[in-house]
């Protein structure tokens, strides 16, 4: 697959055929998404679709400059990550701490009683993920939320599989502690 | 609250998915309007007229102004051309 994406990213680049790109985008855009949404978090308002989007942007941007030191899906991931994380830090500055879709649902919800348990339960989750630093938020987020083995998570971040099982084992120590805090 | 309700709580979040036309859209905004192209023959029309205009008109008060314009035609068309259009706008 390495050799195979790096003859599309020169084909492309050689011949701005836009089918090769597109080519390219399918076969990394799940992953992006992932990768994406899970350092956005899923208690945000950031579209994850446009972040994904604005990725491949900065990838069809900067592919003249991929030297083919690392694989091209590594590349990709990189650039997603730090698109992603600049994302996620200006939404952080402009809504701490809110989650969109609850105060959405909030008012075509039957039982207030219920539905304030509720929201409690979704605040104290979400800030107890926001007290974990971004890379073991983003593992936990992708593990648990998006089901991911391992395997892939090491090659979304671009680390091995044992530094991403011990950034789990250390996120789960730090969310305990976080939660004995709140209580 | 424990650790593993949080971590089980995260399974039930909606998971974001994809246009299924995401790709040919990314594809679709990548692409760049052509550059208009001048013929290097319409480039030289352009400054030879450019100089003409300029012997002749020198001696008069719009002279200088007219041969200056026609030479800026002559070596940044779509430059001219496009700040002449908003300059029309406005």
């Amino acid at each position: 697959m390495s050799d195979d994406d790096a003859a599309l990213a020169a084909g492309y680049l050689a011949t701005r055929d836009d089918a090769l790109f597109r080519t390219l985008v399918e076969r990394y855009q799940e992953r992006v998404l992932r990768l994406v949404s899970s350092v956005l978090g899923p208690f945000r308002d950031c579209d994850a679709e446009e972040a994904t989007q604005d990725v491949f942007l900065r990838v069809h941007e900067k592919l003249g400059q991929f030297r083919g030191a690392s694989r091209l899906g590594t590349w990709i991931y990189r650039v997603a990550y730090s698109v992603a994380v600049n994302r996620s830090r200006a939404a952080r500055l402009r809504l701490p701490h809110v989650d969109v879709s609850l105060l959405r649902d909030l008012a075509a919800r039957d039982d207030p009683h219920r539905d304030l348990a509720e929201s409690e339960r979704t605040a104290i989750v979400a800030a107890a993920m926001e007290s974990l630093p971004d890379v073991y938020r983003t593992a936990v987020y992708l593990h648990y939320w998006h089901d991911a083995p391992l395997e892939e998570i090491a090659e979304l971040l671009g680390a091995p599989v044992g530094t991403i099982k011990s950034y789990l084992f250390r996120a789960r120590e730090r969310l305990a502690r976080s939660l004995e805090e709140m209580r | 609250m424990t650790v593993d309700e949080v971590l089980q709580s995260l399974r039930a979040r909606p998971r974001p998915r994809l246009n299924p036309f995401f790709a040919a859209r990314v594809a679709q905004k990548t692409q760049r309007p052509e550059r208009m192209r001048i013929p290097w023959i319409v480039r030289l029309y352009w400054i030879v007229f450019a100089c003409f205009a300029a012997f002749l008109l020198l001696p008069t008060a719009a002279g200088v102004p007219i041969a200056i314009i026609a030479a800026a035609v002559a070596v940044f068309p779509e430059r001219v051309l496009l700040l002449g259009a908003m300059l029309m706008r406005e």
